[in-house]
């Protein structure tokens, strides 16, 4: 664990000029690499682009809330272990996906990755600087080069502007070129997420759920960002419009060699879209690695489980499913040793007791888990 | 009422051509021997609806959303339904149930046991409502009532069904806790809703409409606002249950994976119309109406190489401005001239598939 973090430490420190030169490469080895990569190529792009710097790196990111554990007055208070330990990369052109179950902490991750809630510990590194954490003036600078795309649209976008000036705000915001060049801008970014003429002048409610959604896209591309966090971004629209929106967001990702990291709930899309995924339980990365290995042959018996519980076309009602005893536990009362245990049906008295890391496996995925570890 | 209705059921079982569409259709669930009344026949439809057709008064206007629905249901069967948001999915259901409140118009048969209870009066529907046919919805959490105990709004349901009182209503209640696989469910009994976890509260909304032993359960996305390993769990015990009773049981979702999951059969609907009806392994296989094949297209693998995702262009039309032809046909990649001037029947040369598009016509 510690190696690979001095490696990143010494990338970070090294000269501007450096860096600038190993991003300018990123791009490129992403565009060489199609959709249809099988998993040996991707597994040796993994391995190419270590030595690449990463855009954004979270390290060990821990967030606690301070919550009232009993209603009233006098209630005692207790800590919510949102996310602990949490550690990733992302790379210029590359999408990571987080994917997990609601109260996982893949949200909270996204808002401490852009800042939006300044971490308990750890801390994020764009581009070779620290992400300040405090919301000051170079926060705010390199939030431009940082957008987010939120999951509900019609909550995202002011019900009382228009697209155009919906779209111009974030150059208003940073008085960037003239007005005239402004509303250029805006138009240029709205006819590349599919949104022509018929749509600037109306107002969110007055558009489908879709559109709106193109329009928060809009909205974070006009800055042109070099890091998009989508936070579920797809979950609230038909299944007809989510194709749309997938095969748009890849297509803007290849043409600007965009570093995505993708939230979501459902692994199909996960799959579809995203270079490599990190499953999440309670706050922690139980697995990580290539989407098609690890959706495959799961390693950690959570994913396992929740990939045996997607429903499927072809897998149809012969299907059998690993069912999970119960409901996750309580973010607030975790259980000692694995966070998984309770519901685990491989769980042993050590998994009660010790609680696993992220351990490498041969293949280069990542796992947490005792029993896979040990086998 | 029921007197009036026979001569409608005896053309129906006997001369299955006739009905809603001028089309073949047909062949209800075949050859019902001509003595046997539909109630005592277990293969003649639990529940049939015809030609039922919805529209909204909006103070000024009707606005058609529902165009004729046709939908045949056998004891023990599961149909699934599927369609994206404002396709009429709900709507269906929400009408069978008479739920849709009074600016609403609703025209068709909806016969339960060859009675026709459409438009039936209040009283007459609340014996129906939940205890014959029950619904599950959506959002659980919003379904219970947050002031009152889980045991007392399952002892009220036992009350109003079972006609049972005091202890009988307590012991039914904690019977039917535990029927829905609730841990520990006599302290449940005393939990408020929001002591339980959404999967917990659906399973309470499922023993709720368990208590009237109803004949059909209408599920409408009951697992929607539920993570992916809690929802696997509610479709296993919507299927154990179904396999226990033999009641019928409708699963209205927009996930065509959790349909292919559960159901034998499953209705495909698109602004206010079927377009394909038929078992699920032939839809997933060999979908034939252009917006099937699209919604399957549309959806991302979990095995075998990541392909370009096939999306449906444009949106659904607004029920305020219908195409006047086949509604699918702004979006449709295979449009004929004839599919902008009248819409298509659900119709198909075998009786266990259905298409409501023009190319399937000779």
């Amino acid at each position: 664990m510690n190696a690979p973090l001095a490696g990143a430490e010494l990338l970070t420190r090294a000269s501007a000029g450096t860096a600038d030169r190993a991003l300018d490469a990123a791009p490129t080895s992403a565009g060489t690499a199609d959709s249809t990569v099988d998993d040996a190529r991707l597994a040796l792009l993994l391995k190419q682009r270590d030595a690449i710097k990463p855009l954004l790196e979270a390290r060990s990111l821990t967030r606690h809330f301070r919550v009232r554990a009993r209603e009233g007055l006098f209630g005692k208070s207790a800590t919510l272990k949102a996310v602990s330990d949490v550690s990733f990369k992302v790379y210029a052109g590359k999408t990571l996906g987080l994917v997990g179950e609601s109260g996982c902490g893949k949200s909270t991750t996204a808002r401490l990755t852009l800042g939006l809630t300044p971490p308990t510990s750890g801390d994020v590194v764009f581009d070779g600087e620290a992400l300040p954490a405090r919301r000051n003036n170079r926060w705010r600078e390199l939030r431009q080069h940082m957008q987010m795309v939120y999951q509900d649209p019609l909550g995202a976008l002011d019900k009382r502007l228009t697209v155009l000036s919906q779209v111009c705000e974030p150059l208003d915001i940073f008085a960037m070129g003239t007005p005239p060049e402004r509303l250029h801008r805006a138009r240029e970014v709205l006819s590349e997420v599919g949104l022509n003429e018929a749509h600037w002048h109306r107002y969110p409610h007055e558009l489908s759920g879709g559109q709106r959604q193109r329009v928060v896209l809009a909205r974070a591309l006009i800055m042109r960002p070099r890091l998009l966090v989508c936070d579920e971004p797809i979950s609230a629209l038909d299944v007809s419009i989510q194709a749309q929106l997938i095969n748009l967001l890849q297509d803007i990702q290849r043409q600007y060699g965009l570093g995505m990291l993708f939230i979501s709930h459902d692994l199909k899309v996960v799959r579809q879209i995203c270079d490599e995924v990190a499953v999440m339980y309670l706050g922690r990365i139980v697995e990580q690695g290539p989407p098609l290995a690890l959706f495959a042959e799961p390693a950690h018996p959570y994913t396992q489980a929740l990939v045996s519980a997607i429903p499927t076309l072809q897998r149809g009602k012969r299907h059998q499913r690993i069912l999970l005893q119960g409901d996750p536990p309580n973010p607030i009362d975790l259980p000692s040793g694995c966070a998984f245990h309770t519901r685990c049906p491989m769980a042993t008295e050590q998994c009660r007791q010790q609680s696993p890391t992220l351990q490498t496996l041969p293949d280069g995925r990542k796992v947490a888990c005792l029993r896979v570890a040990t086998a | 009422m029921t007197a009036a209705l026979t001569p409608v059921l005896a053309r129906v079982g006997r001369e299955p051509a006739i009905h809603g569409h001028q089309t073949p259709m047909a062949q209800p669930w075949t050859a019902a021997p001509a003595e046997s009344t539909p109630r005592q026949d277990s293969d003649a439809p639990l529940l049939k609806i015809r030609d039922l057709r919805v529209s909204f008064d909006n103070g000024t206007h009707r606005i058609p959303v529902l165009h004729g629905v046709d939908i045949d249901l056998k004891r023990g069967e599961t149909l699934g339904v599927v369609g994206e948001s404002g396709c009429g999915k709900s709507v269906t259901w929400m009408a069978v149930m008479q739920l849709l409140g009074s600016r609403a118009h609703i025209d068709g048969e909806i016969l339960l046991d060859g009675e026709n209870i459409i438009n039936l009066p209040e009283k007459a529907m609340t014996s129906i409502r939940g205890g014959r046919i029950a619904m599950i919805f959506q959002d659980p959490s919003s379904s219970l009532n947050p002031v009152k105990t889980i045991g007392a709004q399952l002892t009220e349901a036992v009350a109003l069904h079972q006609g049972l009182r005091g202890r009988a209503a307590r012991a039914e209640a904690l019977r039917l806790l535990e029927r829905v696989h609730i841990p520990s469910a006599r302290q449940r009994l005393r939990a408020w809703p929001h002591e339980l976890s959404g999967g917990m509260n659906q399973r309470v909304m499922i023993a709720m409409a368990l208590a009237g032993k109803p004949d059909l359960l209408v599920a409408d996305e009951p697992t929607t606002a539920l993570d992916v390993t809690i929802q696997a769990q509610i479709l296993d015990l919507l299927q154990e249950l179904q396999e226990d009773t033999g009641m019928g049981l409708v699963l209205i979702s927009h996930d065509l994976g959790v349909i292919a999951q559960v159901c034998d059969r499953v209705a495909v609907m698109y602004a206010g119309r079927i377009v394909e009806q038929t078992d699920c392994d032939t839809l997933f296989r060999h979908a034939r109406h252009p917006y099937a094949q699209g919604l399957i297209g549309a959806l991302p693998d979990l095995d075998g190489p990541i392909r370009r995702l096939e999306a449906i262009p444009g949106t659904v039309p607004s029920p305020l401005a219908m195409p006047p032809g086949c509604s699918f046909a702004p979006r449709c990649k295979f449009r004929l001239e004839r599919c902008e001037e009248a819409a298509p029947a659900l119709t198909g040369r075998r009786h266990d598939h259905l298409i409501a598009c023009w190319r399937n016509y000779p």
